[in-house]
């Protein structure tokens, strides 16, 4: 028996065959794509996306994102210095309290985590995990420059006046000496990112009292600038603990 | 008349079918017009057997009428875009077939193989105070050996609860699964309760609870002692509860959770969350009847 008439459409049995086989394809790459999805830990695309999910899963309120970088991301601080971001880093900011969220690989339930840190008024440091950054500083040996990679040891400040142009950091840090304990500052330079917050890249060169983020707890002294040279602000406090 | 029948069956079939542009259909299409002249051409024999074979066709053709308009009425009816649609339908679904075999078999299979390795996992001590089994008895997998003696702690279930409360949070929904209260007792004399119990998590699979969320809950019991959170007492030498993630299932995270030193005659112990304005709390009653506020 013919399925149509020479002179007849191809009939509604081809048109529904191509809807069923629309429909089967569909649900496949659907299913397929989300097993995908499941399979890499359910990365979100943006890191919006990301502090969001880490504040829902610590059951915390949203906060107001003030900045975010991409793992890769370069970051070209003073001349000569450019930092590398090693992961993607999510930071927002609510109530006193400043969420650093943190993912490497991707934004998925497993490579994400999340920190708090208390912010006063002011200029505040948010301290970012050690593995965040890593630097190449340039320098010149004669005529030929090349590059010196360092361990940076990141720290962001918040709320940062408009009209400083320039700023420097010390941290005092607890080195082990033959005499015992005794502090050393470390000192940087601060750059600018967007409006109110600038980043620290501190040089890392000796273990210290957490390996994970040595600066926690440590008195630090913040110098800021304005176009004139002039001292705008100095400013004397404590690394933050995580809360 | 005359001019029709020039053209030879062949002919009249390549004009008739000229304009249909899927060339599946095109193909079909002349076949089935061939059929209906070769039916044609048989009638006309009948009819006038002197006739040639080749001499009927050519009018059998010619009786199918002009092919050009035959040709132009064929390519109305028959549109290209549903043939090349149902095309790319075909490919799309082999497209799908192929990857899902070639992305998602292997990683299923190995899925389900891991399942299994988890699921056959030797029960360890934590299983067994959990579950409130006695493995110290002698013949239990944690008997003493005769050599041993007599040990220095006796370890005694006292009581296996599955409490009903519920807590309903925004995403999550909180629960004891099962708890168990032990007695160590030893052999001064001195005895304590101990506290073991499954916290349960339910969720979607992509927004788990922070592992954290379960190290920073407190505790405090009936006798009033309170006990500091994982995160704050963890090496702190204050009473604490003990934390550890136990895995779960797509939809559920569990926590393996447990307290030393308890008062003998506890009634019951609460656990207690708060932070950031999020507060709750779940308590285990530690009687037999149940009670506990």
């Amino acid at each position: 028996m013919r399925e149509r008439t020479p002179t007849g459409r191809p009939g509604p049995r081809r048109g529904w065959r191509v809807f069923r086989n629309l429909l089967v394809a569909t649900l496949m790459f659907g299913a397929l794509g989300g097993f995908l999805w499941v399979r890499e830990g359910y990365p979100l695309p943006t890191a919006e996306l990301g502090l969001r999910r880490l504040e829902r899963q610590n059951l915390l309120a949203p906060s107001e994102i003030v900045w975010t970088a991409r793992e890769g991301e370069r970051l070209d601080l003073w001349e000569g210095t450019a930092v590398w971001m090693d992961q993607s880093v999510a930071v927002g900011v609510r109530d006193g309290l400043a969420l650093v969220g943190r993912a490497q690989g991707g934004w998925t339930v497993w490579g994400a985590g999340l920190s708090v840190f208390p912010v006063g008024e002011g200029p505040s440091p948010v301290p970012l995990p050690r593995t965040t950054l890593s630097g190449i500083r340039e320098e010149w040996d004669g005529e030929t420059p090349y590059g010196v990679p360092f361990s940076a040891g990141p720290m962001l400040f918040l709320q940062m006046p408009e009209e400083a142009v320039r700023g420097t950091l010390e941290i005092w840090e607890e080195q082990p000496g033959e005499d015992g304990a005794r502090t050393a500052p470390l000192e940087c330079r601060l750059h600018p990112l967007e409006a109110g917050i600038w980043l620290a890249a501190l040089e890392a060169e000796v273990t210290a009292v957490d390996a994970w983020q040595p600066y926690l707890g440590a008195p630090y002294t913040l110098r800021l600038y304005g176009e004139d040279g002039g001292l705008l602000l100095e400013q004397r406090g404590t690394i933050p603990e995580e809360l | 008349m005359e001019e029709r029948q020039r053209y030879g069956p062949e002919g009249w079939l390549d004009l008739a079918t000229a304009d249909i542009r899927f060339k599946p259909d095109r193909a079909a299409v002349r076949g089935e017009l061939k059929a209906h002249i070769e039916d044609q051409a048989e009638a006309i024999r009948r009819r006038h057997p002197d006739l040639g074979e080749e001499e009927a066709e050519r009018q059998a053709a010619a009786q199918m009428g002009d092919p050009e308009e035959v040709g132009r009425a064929l390519a109305r009816l028959h549109r290209p875009w549903l043939g090349y649609l149902w095309r790319a339908s075909q490919v799309a679904v082999a497209l799908a077939v192929a990857l899902t075999l070639c992305l998602g078999g292997p990683e299923l299979v190995e899925q389900i193989r891991l399942r299994g390795e988890i699921q056959e996992r030797e029960p360890t001590l934590s299983d067994y105070y959990l579950w409130g089994e006695d493995v110290f008895l002698p013949g239990g997998p944690f008997a003493p050996g005769p050599e041993e003696g007599r040990p220095e702690i006796t370890r005694t279930p006292l009581l296996t609860v599955c409490p009903e409360e519920t807590v309903e949070l925004k995403d999550f929904r909180l629960r004891v699964t099962q708890a168990s209260l032990w007695s160590f007792r030893w052999e001064d004399g001195r005895e304590e309760w101990w506290l073991f119990w499954e916290l349960e998590a339910a969720e979607v699979p992509w927004l788990p609870l922070a592992p954290e969320v379960a190290q920073r809950v407190r505790g405090e019991d009936s006798r009033g002692n309170t006990y500091a959170s994982t995160l704050e007492g963890h090496g702190e030498g204050v009473p604490y509860i003990l934390t550890n993630s136990d895995g779960g299932g797509l939809l559920s995270q569990r926590f393996r959770m447990s307290v030393s030193g308890m008062e003998p005659g506890t009634e019951w112990f609460r656990l207690e969350y708060d932070r950031d304005g999020v507060e709750w709390s779940l308590t285990i009653p530690l009687t037999e009847r149940g009670e506990g506020t």
